[in-house]
């Protein structure tokens, strides 16, 4: 199991300046992850999750600590990236306004040494998988969140990323939206063998997704509980949710949510 | 794309209404400035106001002024002389606004000199200009660029600078470069900033290019319309104001229209977000 980290993380921690103090906001965070397997990391609103993705993506930088990417032996060298893409939680300010959903999804692509045959035919390919077919020439504004959340995703599927970082992406979506939309995530995971880490604040629906799931304390954000998920795939909604595995998790994760106030 | 609607009468409303109005007070001034005067009255002392001519008077010369084709080298001139210097304007002003709302280091460094230089009116430059490019055409295309340049410049770093942070973190994300991220993500989503500076440089530009002609040689309509009052023919002169304004009138609806069509998607989003309200 060893030999097959794709990523590993060593005593993460960040802290900000802050009037002249330090504001400490990840807290020794260490964990690793596998190809084709999604990662769920819960914790309360403002506990740090969105800096966490953005030091893996390396958007910002860490205070200290370590991240490893492994190069992994790949089927085919020019079939998968380098990037660690995020899902921005902001779908509507992550689009860009005078772009179609195709021009977004391209966007994404252009910066990639790949040739414009195999581009378009990614960028059909994610079209179709996120069911936005119809929608391809539309603008992202012309389009439901629901439906801009799918182009978020297809947009980082069709750069088959390194590491997919999904920043608590159905956050504002109905609950029929966030079933599909995650089983399409946990679907996708699979079949392009990412690594997906999926940021929640929704407890079940990161008991629901993940393989492992880690949940962060409040600020500064230390990991609680990690958990290895006995839960098969693939994974039914009605079903799993109902699982004596399922609850048993829920159970755990609630409590020591409970423990802190 | 832009749409060509059937011609709608809302926009004439107004001038129609502003025609009345001076015809109104001209015909007045022609009967009964003269009536009274012939009574030997001269209300509070007040000049006859003989170059208040109707547009009834003033039309047809207008027209005549037109079709004969004497107006239109100086109608030319001005036209040509403004859009030369907007055009310089506009690429120096976009060039140098772009770095400027990009940097903050640039905008603490210039931005108050900026703030400054533009605050000072372009006439008061002008011996100063006429000093350095004496006072053929260069010298009116230098007060048109120097008068002009701000809006675009203003504007091109505000709407640089405020482009949503988000948009740059999308693109650093997916291994764009700094160039790149520039002309695909900034350059685009600042344009509808940028044009509403441009808008408003093209109408100083018109309005400079007028008045430089007004202050030195024998061309332009700012030429022609002193050169009218001087020999008192006042039909020209009003006609050339009417001309201006035309002129005026077309040069904002053309780049109304270039607006319009390079920033479709731009109205286009606003008209979708607004459609439920009420405005």
């Amino acid at each position: 199991m060893k030999g097959n980290h794709l990523l590993e993380v060593y005593n993460l921690t960040k802290s900000f300046p802050r009037n002249g103090d330090n504001l400490l906001v990840l807290d020794n965070i260490s964990f690793n992850l596998e190809k084709g397997t999604l990662l769920s990391i819960v914790g309360p609103s403002g506990c740090g999750k969105t800096t966490l993705l953005e030091i893996l993506a390396s958007l910002q930088s860490q205070t200290s600590g370590k991240i490893i990417y492994h190069n992994e032996k790949q089927l085919n060298s020019d079939q998968y990236s380098d990037l660690k893409l995020i899902v921005f939680q902001e779908y509507n300010r992550s689009m860009y306004p005078f772009l179609t959903v195709f021009g977004n999804i391209k966007f994404t692509l252009d910066a990639l040494p790949i040739k414009a045959k195999e581009k378009n035919k990614r960028i059909d390919a994610a079209i179709s998988m996120t069911g936005l077919s119809e929608f391809s020439e539309y603008y992202p504004w012309e389009l439901s969140g629901g439906m801009q959340q799918r182009v978020a995703l297809a947009r980082a599927i069709a750069a088959r990323p390194k590491v997919l970082l999904l920043d608590e992406p159905f956050g504002s979506l109905d609950t029929q939206t966030k079933y599909k939309l995650e089983d399409d995530v946990i679907r996708l995971t699979h079949e392009y063998q990412l690594a997906t880490i999926y940021i929640t604040h929704d407890i079940d629906s990161a008991i629901y997704c993940g393989q492992r799931i880690i949940m962060l304390s409040k600020l500064p954000a230390r990991i609680k509980v990690n958990i290895q998920s006995e839960l098969l795939y693939p994974r039914d909604q009605i079903a799993t949710r109902n699982s004596s595995k399922f609850l048993e998790y829920r159970k755990e994760l609630y409590s020591s949510l409970n423990l802190e106030n | 794309m832009i749409k060509l609607n059937k011609p709608k009468l809302t926009p004439f409303i107004c001038p129609v209404i502003l025609l009345i109005i001076w015809e109104i007070v001209g015909q007045l001034r022609l009967h009964i400035a003269p009536f009274l005067t012939s009574l030997g009255y001269s209300p509070l002392g007040i000049p006859d106001f003989s170059f208040l001519l109707p547009i009834s008077i003033i039309f047809p010369k207008f027209f005549k002024l037109l079709i004969s084709g004497i107006i239109l080298p100086y109608l030319w001139d001005t036209t040509w002389r403004s859009l030369i210097g907007f055009v310089l304007a506009s690429l120096v002003g976009v060039t140098v606004g772009i770095p400027l709302g990009l940097s903050k280091r640039a905008e603490e460094l210039f931005l108050p000199t900026v703030d400054a230089v533009r605050t000072i009116p372009p006439v008061a430059l002008l011996p100063l200009i006429i000093l350095f490019f004496g006072i053929d055409h260069s010298m009116k295309v230098a007060f048109i660029f120097v008068g002009s340049i701000w809006p675009v410049l203003v504007n091109t770093a505000q709407s640089v600078k405020s482009v949503d942070p988000m948009y740059i973190k999308v693109a650093f994300n997916s291994g764009h470069s700094n160039r790149s991220t520039l002309f695909r993500v900034i350059i685009p989503s600042s344009l509808p900033g940028i044009f509403a500076g441009l808008r408003i440089s093209l109408s100083i530009s018109v309005i400079l290019s007028i008045v430089s002609e007004m202050m030195a040689g024998n061309t332009g309509l700012g030429f022609f319309l002193n050169y009218s009052k001087r020999n008192f023919d006042y039909d020209d002169m009003f006609s050339a104001i009417i001309v201006i304004a035309i002129l005026g009138w077309l040069l904002n609806m053309a780049i109304h229209r270039i607006d319009r069509h390079v920033l479709s998607w731009y109205y286009h989003s606003r008209d979708n977000q607004l459609e439920y309200s009420q405005f």
